[in-house]
């Protein structure tokens, strides 16, 4: 177990070298932002200057070796827009997203299985036949439009909630659920096809037949072996949450680390886009880990060695 | 039966968890959590109190200079405004940002020297008055009843320090103030007396007081004790408001500063929240939805809708122009641009009241120069009218009857309609027998190949100038050499330079004039027009557009 951690972690490194290598070449394919940070009216030479000062004009190996060398003691860079660290920035922006990435995934979770199960239960009823229509609508419907028709509904006509922001419990409840629909969507439908091909098993039929109630046999014998697939699919889906809620941060005006990066490309603030990518990157590897150490709970057959 | 339980407590769990999520939430910010519920209570209230006739004893006494609208005798107060720009600022050090966003609120808690009012005409602010001694020094005259909000006195050191901290920055690098290069023609400051301070310059500088008048001054105790970082967190002006939370991406709040000196009592608006409100649908659902009072950029088309009921629309003409960037220079990929006659036909073949009126939805102004009617020195001039015949008959002059290639760029989605004006002008200039390559491009890829000089011979623009000078457009955009300048006239050269060394103005306002007819005639840009900005306003208050873009919540009143 403890060689399989450490081969994991060792691969992380590399899966992040190899995500710095790829942002830090997009960003300087875009251009530098040097004419950013100088007035409008600046000249041509003052902005060769601060070009040099900064160094800009370095090769490109030169300027990413730097980079990477600063990365490695935790140093991503100050801000070009704040004037502050990248990392002091983007921390500051993750507990919004990951606040709304947990209460999404949530909401998603306690949707999806219920129905999921009951569908599988009870195929072909007008309840599965329904969820599952409602699972098809929940997966094609875009966020930015599902956000704006509840902004419209639930904040401009029905006033039940504010149309954005953040600090108070009823700011969450629409970007949770906008962030969150195409997941329980998803995951219904996951949850049902798995349980469905598990109920249809022999040992089920087994367990049937040796008098254990519906619910019972659903909970103990199925549930349990349905949730291996069910648990890969989940972890990858937290970790999208984590890092895909860009569009949903930007309507609802949620301070996170989506919004960030969104703007920070805008303003050709490099420090603070690689921070988030970074930062989304360990997140993915590392919830991916922790999803391997779940299936050998969840299965006792597996072993890492 | 110990594994049943843990089992079945799977579902409880997750919404314990869940409602710890919300919890957390709420944890976060013990300040503004309650603030946004209280706020709107007080907000009715208020409202209440007005249409009961009583007052909250906030009655303005002392006419405000930098105040432009007459917030005065009103009677009650407003509890609370919330204000959403579409970003949040950088920082809140005055002197080290170059976003209108940052200045809009920075403007409500520090003061500076001079203001221009909403006719663009320079008012003391914290100088009460101002004399030109000679052609390099200015003497300023310091009010003396304004304190610090952290009670100290406000004196002539505190503006030798501000200038000073900018022009010490000057040549840093990433160090450099980002304000500092507004003032480099500056050389030193001399306190006269504790009220006194004279400005000496480089050499004769007309741009001193416009200049100025966005030049925010700090306090030299406050900057000097606690250092450069935690003043950019935590701003302590003379302004009319005082700093009282900012979190980031979220929301900043002010407090009225009851000890103004622009006004007895302080401002009207006793609480101010910025909020950054990224998308322009959800800013107007916030302010259906009573959340938010005034908010910036609404589109044409959407003006209508917030024009009735609970909310109106303040618009005001800009202090940006649009048009279109022609490649003059003799490297021009397309040559023909470099006869005026050419540029001329350009210019009269489009039909600018279509484009304001189909397009903007009458939102914006035809222009006949760079320079508007809110600047110093502008003349009505000949406005280049939709004529294809002219056009075409211009063309034939110049040998291009059969038109000629012509490469052309603008953004989509960085000014108003920019995407719409350009497939526009793509036809017109179609149609007197420009074969046109038309294309809409992204701001983030379009702006780096303006500053790279990579854009096509004809690409469009806008610029904004709230100095209100014709320098800041005419220089940049025109003068030989220049980042933007495609255009190179030995003549108009000379006329920027009288302007900008020349301090008279009478003398300065007859080089712009004539500088503006060169341009006029000689047509380098495609003069399109004067953008007009449009504002939703809550009717819970009273509140009027300024050209700057400015929002100044001292300029607020009670409905």
């Amino acid at each position: 177990m403890g060689k399989f951690i450490v081969r994991r972690l060792i691969q992380a490194v590399l899966v992040l070298l190899g995500v710095s290598f790829i942002v830090f070449g997009l960003l300087f394919l875009r251009g530098d932002p040097v004419s950013i940070l100088l007035p409008q009216d600046a000249t041509i030479e003052q902005i060769e200057a601060l070009r040099v000062k900064l160094g800009f004009n370095d090769p490109f190996i030169v300027q990413y070796g730097r980079f990477l060398g600063n990365a490695l003691t935790g140093d991503l860079g100050k801000s070009l827009f704040y004037n502050q660290p990248a990392t002091t920035i983007v921390f500051e922006r993750l507990p919004a997203t990951v606040q709304l990435a947990v209460a999404a995934f949530i909401i998603s979770i306690l949707i999806a299985f219920p129905v999921g199960i009951i569908s599988a239960a009870k195929r072909n009823s007008i309840f599965d036949r329904v969820g599952m229509l409602l699972a098809l609508i929940g997966q094609s419907i875009p966020v930015f439009w599902l956000g704006i028709l509840m902004i419209l509904v639930f904040a401009v006509n029905l006033q039940w909630l504010p149309t954005s922001g953040y600090g108070e419990f009823k700011n969450i409840i629409m970007p949770a659920v906008a962030l969150g629909l195409f997941t329980t969507a998803r995951t219904t439908r996951l949850v049902r096809s798995t349980m469905i091909e598990i109920l249809g098993q022999e040992y089920i039929r087994t367990a049937r037949a040796k008098g254990l109630t519906q619910l019972t046999l659903l909970r103990r014998h199925a549930l349990k072996n349905a949730l291996i697939p069910i648990v890969t699919v989940l972890g990858l889906d937290f970790a999208t949450l984590l890092g895909g809620a860009v569009i949903t941060e930007t309507i609802f005006a949620w301070p996170g680390i989506g919004q960030l990066a969104i703007e920070s490309i805008g303003r050709r603030d490099y420090p603070v886009v690689q921070g988030v990518v970074l930062i989304v990157a360990f997140g993915y590897v590392l919830i991916n880990l922790l999803v391997d150490l779940l299936y050998a709970y969840l299965n006792p057959r597996i072993h890492y060695s | 039966m110990e594994k049943r339980f843990r089992r079945s407590s799977v579902p409880l769990l997750l919404v314990l968890a869940l409602g710890l999520v919300f919890s957390a939430c709420g944890d976060n910010t013990p300040t503004s959590a309650p603030a946004v519920t209280t706020a709107a209570a007080a907000t009715t209230a208020a409202a209440a109190a007005t249409t009961a006739g009583q007052s909250s004893g906030q009655v303005a006494t002392t006419a405000v200079a930098a105040a432009t609208t007459a917030v005065a005798a009103s009677g009650a107060g407003v509890a609370q405004v919330v204000i959403a720009q579409g970003v949040d600022p950088s920082t809140l050090d005055p002197q080290n940002h170059n976003e209108t966003p940052a200045y809009n609120i920075l403007n409500n808690i520090f003061d500076s020297l001079v203001v221009f009012d909403n006719s663009q005409k320079l008012q003391p602010r914290l100088a009460e008055s101002w004399k030109q001694l000679d052609d390099l020094n200015t003497e300023f005259k310091l009010r003396k009843d304004v304190k610090w909000q952290d009670g100290t006195d406000f004196t002539a050191e505190d503006v030798k320090f501000s200038i000073e901290r900018m022009l010490k920055s000057l040549g840093q690098g990433a160090k450099e103030l980002k304000r500092a290069p507004n003032l480099n023609f500056v050389k030193e400051v001399t306190v006269t007396d504790p009220y006194t301070v004279k400005i000496t310059t480089t050499a004769p500088s007309p741009l001193l007081l416009p200049r100025l008048a966005t030049e925010h001054i700090v306090s030299k105790k406050y900057v000097t004790d606690k250092g450069d970082d935690f003043v950019g967190l935590n701003p302590m002006g003379t302004g009319a408001y005082k700093f009282v939370e900012w979190k980031k991406g979220a929301s900043l709040d002010l407090e009225a500063n009851p000890n103004w000196w622009g006004q007895k009592g302080g401002p009207a608006a006793k609480k101010v929240r910025f909020r950054p409100i990224a998308d322009a649908q959800v800013r107007i659902s916030a302010l259906q939805a009573g959340e938010v009072d005034i908010i910036v950029n609404v589109a044409p088309e959407q003006a209508k809708q917030l024009d009735s009921g609970k909310t109106g629309i303040s618009t005001a003409p800009s202090a940006r122009v649009i048009f279109i960037i022609l490649n003059t220079l003799d490297d021009s990929p397309t040559p023909a641009l470099k006869n005026p006659k050419v540029r001329q036909a350009l210019n009269y073949a489009i039909d600018r009241e279509a484009i304001i009126n189909s397009i903007l939805l009458g939102n914006g102004y035809k222009i006949a120069s760079p320079i508007t009617k809110l600047f110093f020195a502008f003349e009505e001039l000949p406005q280049y009218t939709y004529d294809v015949a002219k056009a075409k008959a211009l063309l034939s002059e110049a040998g291009f009857a059969n038109g000629f290639e012509l490469e052309f760029k603008v953004p989509n989605g960085r000014y108003l309609k920019d995407k719409e004006i350009g497939e526009a002008i793509a036809e017109y200039w179609g149609k007197i027998g420009i074969k046109v390559k038309f294309a809409a491009e992204p701001w983030a890829t379009y702006q780096p190949n303006i500053d790279a000089r990579k854009q096509p011979p004809a690409f469009l623009l806008g610029w904004g100038n709230t100095t209100w000078d014709p320098d800041g457009t005419l220089y940049a955009q025109f003068y030989t050499g220049q980042r933007y300048s495609y255009y190179k006239n030995a003549d108009f050269d000379k006329l920027i330079d009288v302007g900008r060394t020349v301090v008279d103005p009478k003398k300065r306002e007859d080089a712009y004039k004539q500088a503006n007819k060169i341009l006029n005639q000689d047509a380098p840009w495609i003069f399109l027009h004067q953008q007009q900005d449009i504002y939703g306003v809550s009717k819970k208050i009273k509140w009027v557009a300024r050209s700057d873009e400015g929002l100044n919540a001292f300029e607020i009143a009670p409905a």
